[in-house]
């Protein structure tokens, strides 16, 4: 480990090819392709504004809230032109507000880093002049990554979502609600209470209603009532989650455990073996391959009737990339399960994804962007809506006894010179961060046919629970001519289909 | 959080980069917006600046604290074998769950809502948020020292357990329940032993050196008194000096005269590094978080994993290049100009490292690859 160079090497002789290919990358990028079918608007805060964008919610009178990470709230009423909101300050004296809800005009709620918090304008100036600690049960030891998201659960209450920290950052000596030494303990960790946790506040309580999360950036209650969140790769996630959350589930990210009542008060969470975590845990809705379509989720959401197109489907925002995740839910055996593709990949919208939001009439989704700490700020407000122009894409895919059925948004016109392929591979996680596509295998498609109502099936020669399969399709076209807007397609198998006579 | 004796530093105002920084920052744009991308926030006394954020802890004393968990050093972990390891990673000093509030230059003061109290007051400055929000606009937190400092001179330390007695009674366990801002003015409020109190605290506009007026109210019958600072450990420390007005049994003003001696503050020397060791590259690959994205252990996460990263090979077109001390180097002092394959250019901050520093970064790299040499 001795005598190598100490001095600085040349860098520029060995730097110019690559800034030329990455000046070509990064112009690639803002191309926007002419079969986008998803209008991008970028919308400015105050001038000077750090626009790291920690929450949005609309109140019933249509006005946008906007939680920025270091102190302040905006409120603006939206303007068909992006550049001429009208922003004032709302409220201020946030510490990293990573959830808001407007209930009503002039009254929002934040769950900011060390308590859920109200405040009220009720002198009616537009800006608060009342703060309420909601509640404050949820401790906070020092850690930068103990981050709560929030949802209402549609009975005047609340979820939240409580992320561990970080081992890439300390605790303080002194910690905001009580200490385990235990839970301090590992990768990603739950020092102080509820971290890991997806909590339900209600009528001033507040109650533990799931466990086992790592970095749950967000969360979403669907119109039928479901409660979702995603996950980010890295220790006891393989790979990026969409999970359904329900209550008593435990979701496979022990820290969380320390806090568990039901727990045994002997045993160390973090060393459970990978095995027995397995038996406790509910698996993810749908896993999401991490460099091919979302890289860190953040907040899901539910695309309404009035956007236009894929009505009812579940999106997730990536944190990391240029893009958002587009879910199609299948049922098998009673169970949710289903694939993802992109929604939208560049095409305009930068990276940073964070929160998601859309216009009360629903035809507008609002994203918001921040990239904290770890990346080259890509941050603010963009607007997304539908051009009309629908493209040519899997709408829908179901799992068969033999395969899968695709629906597709236009008719097929070349079926018989499309080349599809399939894969399958499996996740495991473990304490180590993130993980391979495991097991990867070619299923051989024995058949394919086109049916009603434009829908494809696709025979394999086998299916097997607990795999994902990856399906790939290449020079399909629809009949007015369009290519195939994703040409890839992640289908979670946690379930099959009972055979015939079972 | 104990400060010893034989370190005593006192706050001054006089770093020169601190200087050249203020100058550069008059011609700022005003904004609605309370903060910016400026590391010293600031408010008025027409308009205060209510700042929700980490806050430093200038030596507050155990009773002070009493009702937070207490932290302690824990064993290092190793997310490449998934289990501890040789050595310890000490807590940091830190208020987790206070509101700091800055009238201007003549009063900063930081009221937590765990202790239900004002802990401290200072004069000068405010904070100082480059540690926690990261200099510019960029926003790299520093890694294990993010609290914000005090800046300028602290005038009041509180000591012991909670000044007020509620119906001749010691403060139990507090609540926070919120505060109200009444001409930009927060008067804070809180629950214990069935009353609620308000507090808001204020300079004396008349008075020149910074003495604090602390206003205490309760709702309803309970009545209020101020005990002062009691409980261990105090002897020897002598409290501000205090003037109480008790103006009915449930309304109190106490005046709090700053006392220069109270401007000790435990600020730990950093380790001092010189040279290229393995020591300072490890010390450096954890003080900027390196691992939040780039793992040790095979692990795919923003960046290349470290795991016999020396050594490998890789592609870049169809250039074959080996991750030599050369490459490493080029790839810490100019992140963008090679992307591996598979990540993204931008995600990776240039960040402000000497060649000694990087070269002890890749010598704490070259540890995590079986090709050594």
């Amino acid at each position: 480990m001795t005598n190598f160079p100490m001095t600085h090497p040349n860098t520029n002789s060995i730097m110019k090819p690559y800034l030329a290919t990455l000046l070509v990358v990064l112009l690639s990028v803002t191309t926007i392709p002419a079969h986008a079918y998803l209008k991008v608007e970028t919308i400015p805060l105050p001038e000077g504004t750090p626009p790291e964008i920690g929450g949005l919610a609309f109140d019933p009178d249509g006005k946008l809230y906007v939680a920025t990470r270091r102190n302040d709230i905006f409120v603006a009423k939206p303007t068909t032109d992006p550049n001429a909101f009208d922003w004032k300050l709302f409220a201020s004296g946030f510490h990293n507000g990573l959830g808001i809800e407007a209930p009503a005009p002039g009254h929002i709620v934040v769950s900011q880093m060390a308590e859920l918090t109200e405040a009220i304008d009720t002198d009616g100036d537009g800006s608060a002049d009342t703060y309420n600690n909601l509640n404050n049960e949820i401790g906070l030891s020092g850690n930068y990554h103990e981050t709560n998201g929030l949802c209402p659960d549609g009975d005047g209450g609340y979820y939240v979502a409580a992320g561990t920290a970080s081992h890439n950052g300390p605790t303080f000596w002194k910690t905001h609600g009580k200490y385990s030494k235990i839970g301090r303990r590992g990768r990603n960790y739950s020092a102080v209470q509820w971290k890991g946790w997806v909590m339900h506040f209600k009528d001033g309580i507040l109650t533990p209603y799931a466990s086992g999360f790592r970095m749950q950036n967000g969360i979403l209650r669907d119109s039928k009532g479901r409660l979702w969140c995603g996950d980010n790769q890295g220790d006891f996630r393989a790979t990026s989650p969409l999970y359904l959350v329900e209550k008593g589930n435990f979701y496979g990210h022990p820290s969380s455990l320390i806090w568990d009542k039901n727990f045994p008060k002997n045993k160390d969470p973090l060393n459970t073996p990978q095995k027995e975590l397995d038996k406790m845990r509910t698996h993810a809705t749908v896993l999401i391959p991490w460099s091919e379509i979302n890289r860190s989720c953040a907040e899901p959401a539910e695309i309404p009737a009035a956007f236009g197109i894929f009505p009812g489907q579940l999106i997730i925002a990536d944190n990391a990339g240029a893009r958002i995740t587009r879910i199609m839910l299948d049922e098998v055996g009673g169970k949710l399960q289903g694939s993802c593709t992109h929604f939208i990949n560049e095409s305009g919208l930068r990276t940073g994804n964070n929160r998601l939001e859309w216009s009360p009439d629903g035809k507008q989704l609002y994203v918001g962007q921040t990239v904290r700490g770890w990346g080259k700020p890509s941050e603010g407000i963009q607007r997304l809506s539908f051009t009309g122009k629908t493209p040519f894409d899997v709408e829908q895919i179901k799992l068969t006894k033999t395969g899968f059925e695709l629906t597709t948004t236009l008719p097929v016109a070349n079926l018989d010179e499309a080349e599809i392929s399939i894969n399958s591979f499996h996740y495991q996680d473990s304490f180590k961060y993130g993980g391979g596509q495991l097991d990867k295998k070619t299923i051989p498609v024995t058949k394919t046919a086109e049916g009603k109502a434009n829908t494809i099936t696709i025979d394999l020669e086998s299916l097997k629970a607990g795999k994902v399969y990856h399906i790939n399709i290449k020079n399909l076209k629809a009949k007015d001519g369009s290519k195939l807007h994703n040409e890839n397609f992640y289908y979670t198998a946690n379930q099959l289909h009972a055979a015939e006579g079972e | 959080m104990k400060y010893s004796n034989t370190i005593i530093a006192l706050l001054l105002l006089g770093d020169l980069s601190y200087a050249q920084e203020k100058d550069a920052k008059k011609d700022k744009p005003t904004s609605i917006a309370t903060v910016s991308y400026d590391v010293r926030p600031g408010g008025t006394v027409e308009k205060p600046l209510i700042l929700r954020t980490y806050c430093p802890d200038p030596g507050l004393d155990d009773a002070v604290l009493g009702n937070h968990g207490k932290a302690a050093p824990t064993p290092k972990y190793s997310p490449r074998h998934g289990k501890d390891v040789k050595g310890t990673v000490q807590p940091i000093d830190g208020i987790p769950a206070a509101i700091a509030v800055n009238h201007g230059e003549k009063l900063s003061y930081v009221w937590d809502t765990t202790e239900c109290r004002l802990l401290y007051a200072w004069k000068g400055g405010f904070l100082d948020m480059s540690p926690y929000w990261g200099g510019g606009d960029r926003g790299q937190r520093k890694g294990f020292g993010y609290t914000p400092k005090l800046d300028g001179v602290l005038t009041y330390l509180t000591k012991g357990y909670h000044p007020i007695h509620i119906n001749g009674k010691p403060v139990g366990m507090p609540h926070y329940l919120g505060h109200s801002r009444k001409n930009n003015l927060p008067t804070f409020r809180w629950s214990a032993n069935n009353a609620i109190i308000s507090t808001a605290i204020t300079t004396i506009s008349e008075s020149a050196d910074g003495s604090l007026r602390v206003e205490y109210r309760s709702e309803g019958d309970a009545t209020i008194s101020y005990k002062g600072p009691s409980g261990r450990g105090l002897a020897g420390q002598a409290p501000n000096p205090v003037q109480i007005e008790q103006k009915a049994p449930n309304h109190l003003i106490v005046t709090i005269q700053p006392d220069p001696t109270v401007a000790k503050f435990s600020k730990k020397k950093e380790k001092e590094f010189k040279g290229v060791t393995l020591a300072r590259g490890e010390h450096l690959f954890t003080a900027y978080s390196c691992a939040t994205c780039h793992s040790l252990d095979g692990g795919k996460n923003h960046g290349p994993t470290m795991e016999n990263l020396y050594g490998s090979k890789r592609m870049f077109g169809d250039q074959e290049i080996t991750a030599d001390d050369s490459y490493l180097y080029e790839s810490i002092a100019e992140p963008n100009a090679k992307i591996v394959p598979g990540y993204q250019p931008n995600f990776m901050p240039q960040l402000p490292l000497s060649a000694d520093e990087i070269n002890s970064i890749i010598l704490y790299l070259r540890t995590f690859s079986k090709i050594h040499d």
